[in-house]
């Protein structure tokens, strides 16, 4: 299907991207290859019809130094925690996968959006690859990395790098693997490789995100395998050890000092293109967010790291410091856990949803920043629609459901929230008042952020009110089949829905071609999840980071990270 | 005296009818959120659009509770403790090893420090009114009875406990009827003292997030919350609560030490 539009996949885009790519690639390789690689990239630029995707030529030859503060420690950099901060560092050190979104401009000036919207795969273009081609039943797919791509240790980016790394997430068993298996990859053999720069991944099913997939895997590589397997040992032949405190990618920075709990040093990998404007990151670890507002309030930062909207609207006061921000795909939510009794009942769910308090909360934990939510994929996904989401505050429905759920008096309900996260406790604290007075007598309960997450993963919370939800893959098939699939193979499913034709859908979609049917599977997962309730929707507050005035150029990726590398003084 | 005697007797009328009087809910939004203090809101509201003032009245309703109930419980068991173990300290072989065992293992948990070590007993058995009592009492029993121990050890040679014994009475009699009311005093004293400081220590454990859960209306997690927005101008969502909660310890502090000076007729004099 090189070159043309596959008839399965209608809306691919994947023929335009092939050939303008291609024709790069060859007149590269016509006229000298990796050794024009300056000129290839500023024919890639001008190729570009947005600026999103390049660093102005006379901003990549600066040296910025950058400081930041993150709100934690990264417990490792390796795929063993999900936290921001190692999001963050992941992103900054390995880069991602082959593909990414497609930057487009945003809605604020200076700030880049990766194209969610656009159906099918048409937001998705190459990373380190320039070419790909996927077989008429999508079940095979060829990528052509780009020669000349090299780690901060000066080593080319090849097909063996790319089979290591995979081997590795078989072995390693985390966020790779999960990816392998939402791509349908059942084993290490299933990445085959055709020469240096060639590689082909064999699928057990047809997948209709996999370039999805590949533009979102911030975890686990690829790993330049040549200074990966330096630090292997006999007993430790994945360098997990190694890797957790170093890094061993080919993305736009390298860690040059790491003192867990104190501070960070992150140098530029000079072989990155486009060269990064930053040279040098320094992060400091300040827990406290009134502390890491205070600092950036002083000037003593570039960039605080997750602060709540509370201090942002008191920072945007502050001529020396912005507020960037671009509609996100976060999905804060009430969640009642089905392996609870009352929970599990369908009428009392849409009970809690008649009783939450939007408007309430939006306004006093988000200060009316933000948009209501009112789907289960995100308003910037394709095909979103909020029709079937019909909930808004209203006591006297609540209470009627409640008497039809055979509860005319209440219950007794316990709320739990990981009390590090400021907007939960205060949106906590609204839902109580709110749920009380119709009866819902709920109890709060505030707990240290690995017990909650324990206990939510393992499902032993009644209710939960959480925002650590943001579907990197733009397709509510995704969504609904990671978050809310079959409870029985689903560890993200930590409210225990469990409804068969929602289960059923979620599946198919993964493994279904792009096209009407799909479409039409995709509206009735989202007029399910408004009918079931399994997740009462709050507000998506939005991407939102401060930093000094001085800095532009900010790109939005599904992930929520601040991109450093393109950042530069304006 | 008549300072802290009125602090701690509005305080106990609040415990009573606080919530009671409070103008608006204690629990929910009555308003905006972080609207300085006016007329209809006298101490301002929080960042939930809660009254601070009715807050403030329905809270020693809650900080009392578990101070005086915590209070007691290590009173009573610290009391009890510091006469056996003062009034055995010499007598049979096995009555010293337990008048020791009592000693050391008071040694051992006053060896840590005492916020940290509420902190560990609140998290471990999870933040609630009723755990936090329980912490508290725990922590404060070693005072009580290392108070009453020295005391009773001064009192037990006494010609009195002598003759309770000649009469008839058996030890375990002449520790408690004769000899406990006679080294209570320090007890007594420290009673009070106590109260200011578990009030104190409960609003710390608040305060980290190991007391009450929200939005229960108690002055540690009223001046947590508010500390937040302390940085962002809204000066009163922490310092009502907090200036409460001084003028509240230092009125049983200055009680306390009122009372040691009416109890000890040398320092009267």
């Amino acid at each position: 299907m090189k070159g043309q539009k596959d008839r399965a996949f209608p809306n691919s885009p994947l023929a335009t991207e092939v050939e303008r790519r291609a024709f790069l690639k060859y007149a590269g390789a016509g006229m000298g290859g990796v050794a024009l690689s300056p000129f290839l990239a500023a024919l890639n630029q001008a190729a570009a019809a947005d600026s999103c995707e390049t660093v102005p030529a006379d901003k990549s030859k600066m040296d910025y130094t950058f400081t930041a503060a993150y709100a934690a420690s990264p417990p490792a950099i390796d795929e063993v925690a999900f936290t921001m901060e190692v999001e963050n560092l992941m992103a900054l050190t390995y880069g991602g996968d082959f593909m990414q979104y497609k930057p487009v401009s945003g809605q604020s000036p200076g700030v880049c959006v990766a194209d969610m919207g656009a159906p099918g795969n048409e937001g998705v273009i190459g990373r380190w690859v320039d070419k790909w081609e996927g077989s008429a039943d999508f079940k095979t797919w060829t990528f052509h990395i780009r020669p000349g791509i090299k780690s901060w240790a000066g080593n080319e980016m090849t097909s063996a790098d790319i089979t290591w790394t995979w081997q590795r997430a078989f072995e390693m068993k985390a966020v790779r693997y999960f990816f392998a298996k939402a791509m349908f990859l059942d084993k290490p053999d299933d990445i085959e490789v055709i020469d240096k720069y060639t590689v082909r991944f064999h699928l057990q099913k047809p997948s209709p995100v996999i370039l999805k997939l590949m533009a979102m895997s911030y975890y686990g590589g690829p790993f330049d395998a040549t200074e990966a397997k330096k630090h292997a040992t006999a007993g430790d032949p994945w360098a997990k050890n190694w890797l957790k405190s170093n890094d061993a990618g080919f993305g736009p920075y390298h860690i040059v000092k790491n003192i867990p709990g104190q501070e960070m040093e992150l140098t530029r990998n000079e072989n990155y293109q486009p060269k990064p404007p930053i040279k040098r990151i320094l992060i400091r670890v300040v827990p406290d967010a009134a502390t890491r507002m205070a600092l950036i309030e002083r000037g003593a930062l570039d960039y605080a790291m997750r602060l709540p909207e509370r201090s942002l609207q008191a920072l945007a006061k502050n001529p020396a410091v912005q507020i960037v921000r671009a509609r996100a795909n976060f999905i804060p939510y009430i969640g009642p856990v089905a392996t609870n009794e009352i929970m599990a009942k369908t009428k009392v769910r849409q009970a809690m949803a008649w009783a939450t308090p939007y408007d309430e909360i939006r306004e006093k934990v988000y200060f009316n920043q933000g948009t209501p939510i009112k789907s289960i994929t995100p308003a910037i996904f394709p095909n979103y629609t909020d029709r079937f989401w019909v909930y808004k505050r209203d006591p006297a429905r609540a209470k009627a459901l409640l008497a039809e759920a055979g509860y005319p008096n209440g219950f007794d309900l316990k709320l739990s929230f990981d009390n590090s996260i400021e907007e939960m406790s205060e949106a906590a604290v609204l839902i109580k008042a709110a749920y009380d007075s119709v009866g819902i007598r709920t109890t709060l309960d505030p707990l240290p952020a690995a017990v909650y997450s324990e206990r939510k993963v393992k499902r032993q919370l009644m209710c939960q009110v959480d925002n650590f939800q943001w579907p990197w893959i733009a397709d509510t098939g995704y969504t609904g089949w990671v978050y809310l699939g079959n409870p029985e193979t689903t560890v993200n499913n930590s409210v225990y829905f469990n409804h068969p034709e929602f289960n059923r859908l979620v599946t198919d979609m993964m493994q279904m071609p792009l096209g009407e049917e799909r479409t039409k599977m995709d509206l009735r997962v989202q007029e399910l999840a408004a009918e079931e309730v399994p997740w009462i929707f709050l507000v998506e507050p939005g991407w939102r980071e401060a930093l000094k005035k001085e800095w532009t150029n900010f790109h939005w990726y599904p992930d929520n990270n601040l991109h450093f590398e393109w950042l530069y003084k304006a | 005296m008549i300072f802290g005697f009125v602090v701690i007797a509005v305080n106990l009328a609040l415990a009573l009818i606080g919530p009671l009087i409070a103008p608006f809910p204690v629990q929910a939004p009555v308003g905006a959120s972080l609207t300085p203090p006016n007329a209809t809101h006298w101490f301002g509201t929080d960042v939930s659009g809660m009254d601070i003032f009715s807050r403030v009245l329905a809270a020693p309703r809650v900080d009392l509770t578990i101070a005086l109930v915590s209070t007691a419980v290590a009173f009573a068991c610290g009391v009890a403790l510091g006469v056996l173990s003062g009034f055995f300290a010499e007598g049979t072989a096995i009555a010293r090893f337990f008048s020791g065992a009592i000693m050391r293992a008071a040694d051992i948990f006053q060896a840590f420090p005492l916020f940290v070590f509420a902190l560990a007993l609140v998290g471990f058995s999870g933040p609630s009114t009723r755990n936090v009592i329980m912490a508290l009492a725990f922590l404060n029993i070693p005072f009580f009875l290392r108070l009453t121990r020295g005391a009773v050890l001064q009192v037990r040679s006494r010609t009195f406990v002598e003759a309770a014994i000649c009469a008839g009475n058996s030890k375990l009699r002449a520790a408690f009827v004769h000899v406990m009311p006679n080294s209570i005093a320090p007890a007594l004293v420290h009673f009070s003292t106590t109260i200011g400081f578990s009030i104190l220590l409960t609003a710390g454990l608040s305060f980290v997030g190991a007391g009450v859960p929200p939005p229960t209306p108690e002055l540690g997690l009223m001046i947590k919350v508010g500390a937040q927005n302390m940085m962002t101008g809204q000066w009163w969502t922490a310092l009502m609560p907090g200036l409460v909660l001084a003028v509240t310890v230092l009125a049983f502090s200055v009680f306390g030490d009122n009372l040691r000076v009416f109890l000890d007729p040398t320092s009267r004099r």
